[in-house]
């Protein structure tokens, strides 16, 4: 990007490196950067996840810090998409302490998750991040 | 629940339902666990917003974006515009920041004015036809005169225009619940057969006067639903209730519903048929049946104004005319409800055009910044503007979409307005604006204040939205997209016209608010002609209670003896009002009755320790001592004169001995000067010293003050005073008690509002200039970098960019201040009215004003400049 006023709104780049994520496998939908990273997320909390640890583990792993209302909207968008699966937890007695929305995985997540990441690794296949592994 | 706790809740709302049980529990968790400490609703409200925000929107990242379909219509105008405002929310933010402010005041203004001045007056039915009548020599004249019951009577008979016409006056009485605690005072309103009736008031309990009770002037009494709420307890069992009124028993037979009296300023509580008033010597000029002064009507469906004036005008002459001091008064009928005597209201709309002007000016200003913003945005998506038109979309579609994008921050700001207005309306709640407003209690935005606030938005919508939008439409298309090698956007002309146009606002603006504040330090500073520190003066109104003059007399007496025997208590005087209070006129004909029409001059009802109390000095001859006043009634009048009414009658300052003719109620009388005092500002600190007569009190005390020099506290007196009337009468009421201090500056209180509202929005529209100005060199510069560097890797010297850069700025500012100097002289026959001890060209404040501007403007330049010259030029270049 250049570096003068005139700053360049489109197309966003990133679209490409997203179609790269799509892989050969028709039924399975794709996933946004955002997406992914929660994705993996709930993956990782195994039942337990709901926003708060969700954005944590985000922060504290991958080092991105996401605004508290993407998580929730993009736990909204992949239930949706049928990625994950959620269900309300036992209300607490303290005040507030309603039911909470708890998440997990479906197959179909796992699914999109791994043709992410199999996206990635071909992509980087050759290269110098491949060695670093 | 807690109002932090409900904002929680309420910002909540904006997540979906199946969301929100779960967000709610999530934000309290983390804001307990929170290692940077327990977090506050306010953290918690905010982020509830964001979330539903983020919900409404449902754009997540960049890379969500592909799952939205481009649509067609309004809908999709819509997206693109919210998208555009996330993609950069920053100058989205400041554009509705900075208009709902200037929403917010303009809102606040009209909502206190609203209340004071507009509003219609609660609990009248059909208020459209309701008039008003006085009896005036032509209706421009608002010199008003008492006319006779009968004279009411034959109108409201003669004119079948009219559905009704009743009289209403008020006076102060002596209010208890039982005969041994002493009294309060508390107005009441007289008024005549039919009052409540035209006007449509509605009973909560009980009924209204029967015209038995009109005619033979039985003293009962109807009381407004507040009145029997707060001092006797209950809505709707007082009717049938005996209450004392200057301690005579009287039956209450009516709860009124809502209805507080005729004006919005001052509230009813109480009401008595308008014979009754004698009964209760509720009167100061006692006559049977009391004269009527203040009329309403109602006019007939279908009848016009004009019908109804000629008729009662006719009716009236058949009566008799009514003629006072050789002028002949006429029925004077109004459209509407005006304020008792028109006054108040009056000064209220002057002040109201003061402040609305000040404040719109601010709006103004925050429209240009939002249009600057809006065009440097415009500017710099120049680029991706011309790609959609080289894409197909027409001009018409870019213009709605940009138009749809500012529609969306001028509603956003609407509300952001509406928020500020309704706190800023808060923050007067239970303030008294001016002393002569009782306390604004229920300041409320109502379904006017709504619309006002609409139409603010709309207007802002215009002014700051579509000018931008349609110069960004007519991007050229292929000059755009040769825009990618990086030639610089220029600041066009309209960016740099609208921060000269600001510019010149504020400095308009800054010497308005200097003007007033000068004028209020000019007052303030203003020798008064006597020492009014620690003076305390509370009102007492013996007649109120005990008609007889001689009784009153002694009271008056003996509560000053009283007073001023007391410890802690130097001196005390009785007067008619003390100073900057009410005052009376006498018509002075000059040394002989022959003389031709009668000059009236300042007329002061008081004792001989008056002067001693405020330490007016005494200058030539003595001050009165009991001779004086035994002879205060007869054809020849011991009075005291100050030092301008001797030059001005007499041609001297020691005037002693002088006699000069006057006329006291219709009667010749003279005047015989024993005294002359020094000139003391006692009736307004505007004008200079005025000829003034000091008249011994005995026998003309219909309302009586108090004045003690004392170190006493204004509350502490009040507790002494209290005692001391008690024992002198035990139902004597006590008036307010106060400083002749405060006095003064309740005099100064519209001068003080204005200058400290000024400025306020001095200042205010100062910072919106030259956050403009800020953001114009900004963008100036940034656009410039490539340029600089050049010139800079080309040899130029950091200097020399920034005096390119402060040049331009000079000049800006050189021709706003110039501008704004021009509009200062344009608005000078505005302001001069308002001014008192400076010009409203004043070389000072508008020098003063001047240097701070450019100060700030040359601040707000800086900045930008120093990362002009800070440009490394070969990092720039090698960017390109």
């Amino acid at each position: 990007m250049k570096a003068s006023g005139a700053a360049i709104d489109f197309p966003p780049p990133q679209k490409l490196t997203i179609l790269a994520f799509m892989d050969d496998t028709r039924e399975t939908p794709r996933l946004g950067e955002v997406e992914l990273l929660v994705l993996l997320a709930v993956l990782r909390l195994d039942g337990e996840g709901y926003a708060v640890p969700i954005r944590q583990l985000i922060e504290s792993e991958a080092g991105v810090a996401l605004p508290r209302g993407t998580i929730y909207v993009t736990l909204d968008r992949l239930e949706k998409k049928e990625l994950v699966e959620s269900w309300f937890s036992e209300p607490t007695g303290e005040p507030g302490g309603k039911a909470r929305r708890l998440f997990r995985i479906r197959p179909a997540g796992l699914r999109a998750a791994q043709a992410a990441r199999r996206g990635i690794d071909r992509l980087a296949e050759g290269t110098v991040l491949e060695g670093g592994r | 629940m807690k109002p932090g706790r409900r904002l929680f809740e309420l910002a909540l709302r904006a997540v979906p339902e199946g969301w929100r049980a779960s967000v709610r529990r999530d934000l309290l968790e983390e804001a307990e666990e929170e290692r940077a400490g327990r977090r506050g609703t306010l953290w918690l409200a905010g982020q509830a917003l964001t979330v539903g925000v983020r919900f409404r929107l449902r754009r997540v990242a960049e890379g969500d974006a592909m799952n939205e379909r481009v649509g067609e219509g309004l809908g999709a105008d819509a997206r693109t515009a919210w998208r555009s405002i996330g993609r950069r929310p920053w100058p989205a933010l400041a554009v509705v920041a900075t208009l709902g402010l200037g929403i917010g005041g303009v809102t606040a203004t009209y909502a206190v004015f609203n209340h004071v001045v507009f509003r219609p007056v609660p609990g009248v039915a059909d208020p459209d036809r309701v008039v008003t009548l006085y009896y005036q020599p032509d209706p421009s004249t608002p010199t008003r005169v008492e006319a006779s019951l009968t004279h009411l009577e034959a109108m409201r008979d003669g004119s079948d225009a009219l559905d009704g016409l009743a009289a209403w006056s008020r006076r102060e009485a002596g209010f208890g619940t039982d005969a041994a605690v002493a009294p309060r005072e508390v107005t009441v309103t007289a008024v005549t057969q039919g009052y409540f009736e035209l006007l449509g008031v509605r009973f909560r309990a009980g009924r209204a006067f029967s015209g038995e009770e009109h005619a033979g002037g039985r003293a009962v009494l109807v009381v407004s639903e507040a009145f029997a709420r707060d001092a006797l307890g209950d809505v709707a069992s007082p009717v049938g209730r005996t209450v004392y009124l200057n301690g005579r028993l009287l039956e209450i037979v009516g709860v009124v519903a809502g209805f507080r009296g005729l004006d919005r300023l001052r509230r009813d509580d109480v009401w008595l048929p308008h014979r009754a008033t004698l009964a209760v010597g509720a009167d100061p000029a006692p006559s049977d049946p009391p004269g009527v002064f203040a009329m309403v009507g109602r006019l007939r469906a279908g009848a016009s104004l004009e019908q109804a004036r000629e008729q009662v005008r006719a009716a009236s002459r058949e009566v008799g005319p009514l003629t006072r001091r050789s002028t002949t008064f006429e029925p004077t009928l109004f459209a509407g409800l005006t304020d008792g005597v028109g006054v108040t209201e009056g000064r209220l709309r002057r002040m109201y055009g003061v402040l609305m002007a000040g404040v719109s000016t601010l709006l103004l200003l925050a429209c240009a910044n939002a249009a600057n913003m809006m065009l440097a945005r415009n500017v710099r998506r120049r680029r991706d503007l011309a790609v959609r038109a080289a894409l197909g979309a027409g001009r018409g579609r870019l213009l709605r979409e940009l138009t749809v994008e500012s529609a969306a921050l001028a509603v956003a700001a609407g509300a952001v307005g509406l928020l500020a207005g309704w706190g800023l309306t808060h923050l007067f709640r239970g303030a008294r604006l001016l002393p002569y407003l009782p306390a604004l209690e229920e300041v409320a935005l109502d379904g006017r204040v709504m619309v006002f606030c609409a139409g603010a938005a709309a207007v802002t919508l215009l002014l700051s939205g579509v000018a931008p939008a349609l110069t960004a439409s007519r991007a050229d298309l292929r000059g755009g997209l040769r825009d990618t090698g990086g030639a610089t956007p220029r600041t066009g002309w309209p960016q740099t016209a609208l921060v000269t146009v600001q510019l010149a606002l504020s400095m308009a603006l800054l010497t308005g608010a200097g003007l007033l504040g000068r004028t209020a330090w000019q007052l303030h500073s203003l020798e008064s002609g006597m020492e009014t520190e620690d003076v305390v003066r509370f009102e007492i109104r013996p007649y109120r209670v005990r008609p007889d003059d001689a009784r009153a007399e002694a009271v008056l007496r003996e509560t000053r003896e009283r007073m001023a025997a007391l410890p802690g208590v130097d001196a005390a005087a009785v007067a008619w009002d003390g100073p900057f209070g009410s005052y009376q006129y006498l018509p002075i004909a000059g040394p002989d009755a022959s003389g031709g029409d009668p000059t009236s001059e300042l007329l002061h009802y008081v004792t001989a320790e008056y002067f001693e109390v405020l330490r007016i000095p005494i200058l030539a001859g003595r001050t009165f001592g009991d001779v004086d006043e035994a002879t205060a009634g007869g054809p020849v009048r011991p009075v005291m004169v100050n030092e301008a009414f001797a030059r001005k009658w007499f041609g001297t300052s020691d005037a002693v001995g002088h006699t000069v003719a006057a006329r006291d109620r219709g009667g010749e009388i003279t005047l015989d000067v024993v005294g002359v005092v020094g000139n003391a500002r006692t009736r307004e600190l505007r004008e200079g010293f005025v000829p003034a007569v000091y008249h011994p009190a005995a026998g003309h005390l219909r309302r009586a003050t108090v004045l003690l020099r004392t170190g006493l506290p204004p509350g502490r007196v009040r507790e002494v005073a209290r005692g001391v009337l008690h024992e002198v009468d035990p139902l004597l009421p006590l008036g307010p008690v106060g400083t002749v201090d405060d006095d003064i500056a309740a005099v100064l209180a519209e001068e003080r509002l204005l200058a400290r509202l000024g400025s306020a929005v001095g200042a205010l529209a100062a910072l919106l200039a030259v956050a403009g100005l800020y953001a114009v060199v900004a963008f100036f510069v940034s656009a410039r970098v490539r340029e600089f560097a050049i010139r800079m890797s080309l040899g130029a010297s950091g200097a020399s960019v920034a005096t390119r850069v402060l040049r331009r700025v000079a000049g800006l500012t050189a021709v706003g201040i110039a501008l704004g100097v021009g509009l200062v002289l344009a608005a000078s026959p505005l302001l001069a009215g308002r001014l008192y001890g400076v010009g409203p060209r004043d070389p000072l404040t508008l020098g003063g004003a001047a240097a701070a501007l450019t100060a700030a403007a040359l601040l707000a330049a800086w900045l930008p400049t120093r990362r002009a010259t800070r440009i490394d030029p070969m990092a720039s270049l090698r960017v390109e």
